[in-house]
C-alpha cells in the first residue's frame, strides 16, 4: 500500500478518535438496544422456519434479542457509511486536487467504515452473549458481519445519491423495515414473506438465524445471496466514490 | 411579519429543493404505516403490551411522523447554525431567524403528519379521525422539539442522528400498549400522546386530563425548539 494511503488512513482513524461522543455512542447504543430488547420481551413460545425448512420452537425473547443484533449493526453501519461518505465528498476532493488518486482517498474512508462496523459488531455480539448463546457461532457472526458491510455500503450510497438529510431519513427507515420487520421471524408465519426476499437483508439474516437456532448449516443459498449483494454494492460504491471525489479535478 | 414569513418560506424551499428528499418525506411515512400496521399487534404482544388492531396501526402512524420530525428538527439546528448566525448578524436578528425556522419546521411536521394520517385512513380506517390527526401531529411536534434540543447540544451530524434514533426507540418501545408501563416508561415524551392516539384508533374519546398533558408537552417541545433555534442563530460576542 503506498505511503500516502497509509497516511490518509491514519489521519482518517485519528479524526474518528477525536470524536469521543461518537465512540461512546458506537459502544453504548448496541449495548442498550440489545440488552433492552431482551429485558422487555416476554418469553412467549414461537415456532419459526429456518433455512432448509427445519422448524424450531423458540421464544419471542430469544428471537428479539438475536434479531436486534443485525438491526443494530445494520442501522449503525448504515449511518456511519452515510456520514463517512459525506465527509469524503466534502473534503477528499481537495486531496485529489492536491495530487492523490481517487482510489487513494476512497480506501482510507472504507477502512474507517469497516473498522466502525467491526466495533459495533463486536460490542453487539458481546452484549448478546449475556442473554443468548447462538447454536452455531460462525454463521451468526458471518451473517451479522454481512449485514454490517451491506448496510454500510447502502448508507454510503445513500450519502452519494440522497445527501445528508435524505440519507438519514432513508437509513432510519430501511434497516428497521428490512431486518426489523420483513426478515424478522417474530412476525408473519415465522419465515420471510415473498416480498422480503428481494431486500438486501434477506441473505445475511437467513445465515445468522440459521446460526442462532441450528447447530448445522443450511443457509448456503442465503450466504450466496448476501455475497452477491455485497459484491454488487461494493462495486457500485467504489465506482461512484471514485467518480465523485475525482469529479472536480 | 412579512420578512419572517418570506424567510420561513425560503427555509422550507431549501429543505424541499431536492425532489428526492420530498419523495422520501412522502414515501417513508406511507410505507412505514402500511408495513407496521401488519406487525405492531404481534410486536406489542411480545413486549407484554396490549395494543392491537386499529389502535396498533394508529400508533405506527404516530411513530412514522415522530422519527422523521426528529431528524428534521435536528438538522434544522445542526446544519443551519452558521448560515442562521450570519443571517442574524446581517440585521435580521436571532428571534426572527428562530421564528422563521420554527415556522418551516412546523410546516414540514404537518406534511409528514398529513401523509401518515391519510395512509392510516386508507390502510386501516380510523374510528376517530380528528383526534387521530391531532395526536399524530403532536408526535411530530414533540419530536421537532427533541431533534432541535439534540441539535443544540450535539454538533456532529452522525452523533446527533444516533442520539435522536436512540431516544426514539427507547420512547416507542416503552410506550403505552407496547410495554407493561410503570417506572421510567411513564416519563417518556410521547407517553400521553400515544394514549390519545390509541384511544382515537379504537374510536374512543380521551379524558380531558390527557389532552391537557399533551397540550403542555407540545407547548414545552415547541418552546425548547424555539430556544434551540434562537441559541443557534444568536451571534456570539
Amino acid at each position: 500500500m503506498p505511503g500516502r494511503v497509509l497516511t490518509a488512513t491514519r489521519m482518517g482513524f485519528r479524526e474518528q478518535r477525536r470524536r469521543t461522543l461518537l465512540l461512546i455512542l458506537l459502544v453504548t447504543v448496541p449495548f442498550l438496544f440489545i440488552s433492552w430488547s431482551f429485558a422487555i420481551t416476554e418469553p412467549v413460545p414461537r415456532l419459526i422456519t429456518l433455512p432448509g425448512g427445519e422448524t424450531v420452537l423458540t421464544t419471542m425473547r430469544d428471537l428479539h434479542g438475536a434479531v436486534m443484533v443485525p438491526i443494530t449493526v445494520g442501522f449503525l453501519a448504515g449511518l456511519v457509511g452515510l456520514f463517512v461518505v459525506q465527509s469524503a465528498l466534502e473534503s477528499d476532493r481537495r486531496l485529489v486536487v492536491a495530487g492523490f488518486r481517487p482510489i487513494e482517498v476512497v480506501v482510507p474512508r472504507l477502512a474507517v467504515l469497516g473498522a466502525a462496523t467491526v466495533i459495533v459488531l463486536g460490542v453487539s455480539l458481546a452484549v448478546t452473549t449475556i442473554d443468548f448463546v447462538p447454536e452455531s457461532w460462525a454463521p451468526f457472526v458471518v451473517g451479522n458481519l454481512l449485514v454490517g458491510l451491506i448496510y454500510g455500503a447502502i448508507g454510503a450510497l445513500a450519502g452519494v445519491f440522497l445527501g445528508r438529510l435524505g440519507g438519514v431519513y432513508f437509513m432510519f427507515f430501511l434497516p428497521m423495515m428490512d431486518i426489523g420487520v420483513a426478515q424478522n421471524p417474530m412476525f408473519f408465519d415465522g419465515a420471510p414473506q415473498g416480498w422480503a426476499t428481494v431486500l438486501p437483508g434477506y441473505g445475511p439474516t437467513r445465515v445468522l438465524l440459521d446460526g442462532a437456532f441450528s447447530s448445522s448449516f443450511h443457509a448456503g443459498q442465503g450466504l450466496a445471496i448476501a455475497l452477491v449483494w455485497l459484491a454488487f454494492l461494493s462495486l457500485a460504491l467504489a465506482v461512484l466514490l471514485q467518480r465523485s471525489v475525482g469529479a472536480k479535478r | 411579519m412579512k420578512p419572517v414569513a418570506a424567510t420561513g418560506v425560503d427555509f422550507l424551499s431549501e429543505h424541499l429543493r431536492d425532489p428526492l428528499t420530498v419523495a422520501l418525506l412522502v414515501a417513508i411515512p406511507a410505507l412505514f404505516v402500511v408495513v407496521s400496521a401488519a406487525v405492531l399487534s404481534e410486536f406489542a404482544s411480545a413486549l407484554g403490551g396490549s395494543v392491537a388492531g386499529r389502535s396498533a396501526s394508529a400508533l405506527g402512524a404516530g411513530w412514522a411522523a415522530a422519527f422523521l420530525a426528529g431528524a428534521l428538527g435536528f438538522f434544522q439546528v445542526s446544519s443551519s447554525r452558521d448560515a442562521d448566525r450570519r443571517l442574524a448578524l446581517a440585521g435580521f436578528g436571532a428571534a426572527k431567524t428562530a421564528t422563521a425556522r420554527i415556522g418551516a419546521a412546523l410546516v414540514l411536521g404537518l406534511l409528514v403528519s398529513v401523509v401518515a394520517f391519510f395512509t392510516l385512513w386508507l390502510r386501516a380506517g380510523i374510528a376517530h379521525p380528528a383526534h387521530a390527526f391531532v395526536a399524530i401531529l403532536i408526535f411530530a411536534l414533540i419530536y421537532i422539539g427533541i431533534g432541535a434540543l439534540v441539535g443544540s447540544l450535539v454538533s456532529g451530524a452522525l452523533e446527533g442522528s444516533l442520539a435522536v434514533a436512540f431516544i426514539f426507540l427507547i420512547d416507542t418501545f416503552s410506550g403505552p400498549g407496547m410495554s407493561a408501563g410503570g417506572g421510567l416508561a411513564e416519563l417518556m415524551p410521547t407517553r400521553t400522546a400515544a394514549d390519545v392516539l390509541i384511544a382515537a384508533g379504537a374510536g374512543n374519546n380521551s379524558p380531558a386530563g390527557d389532552w391537557i398533558v399533551v397540550g403542555f408537552t407540545t407547548l414545552a417541545a415547541l418552546a425548547v425548539a424555539a430556544a434551540a433555534f434562537w441559541l443557534a442563530a444568536r451571534p456570539r460576542s
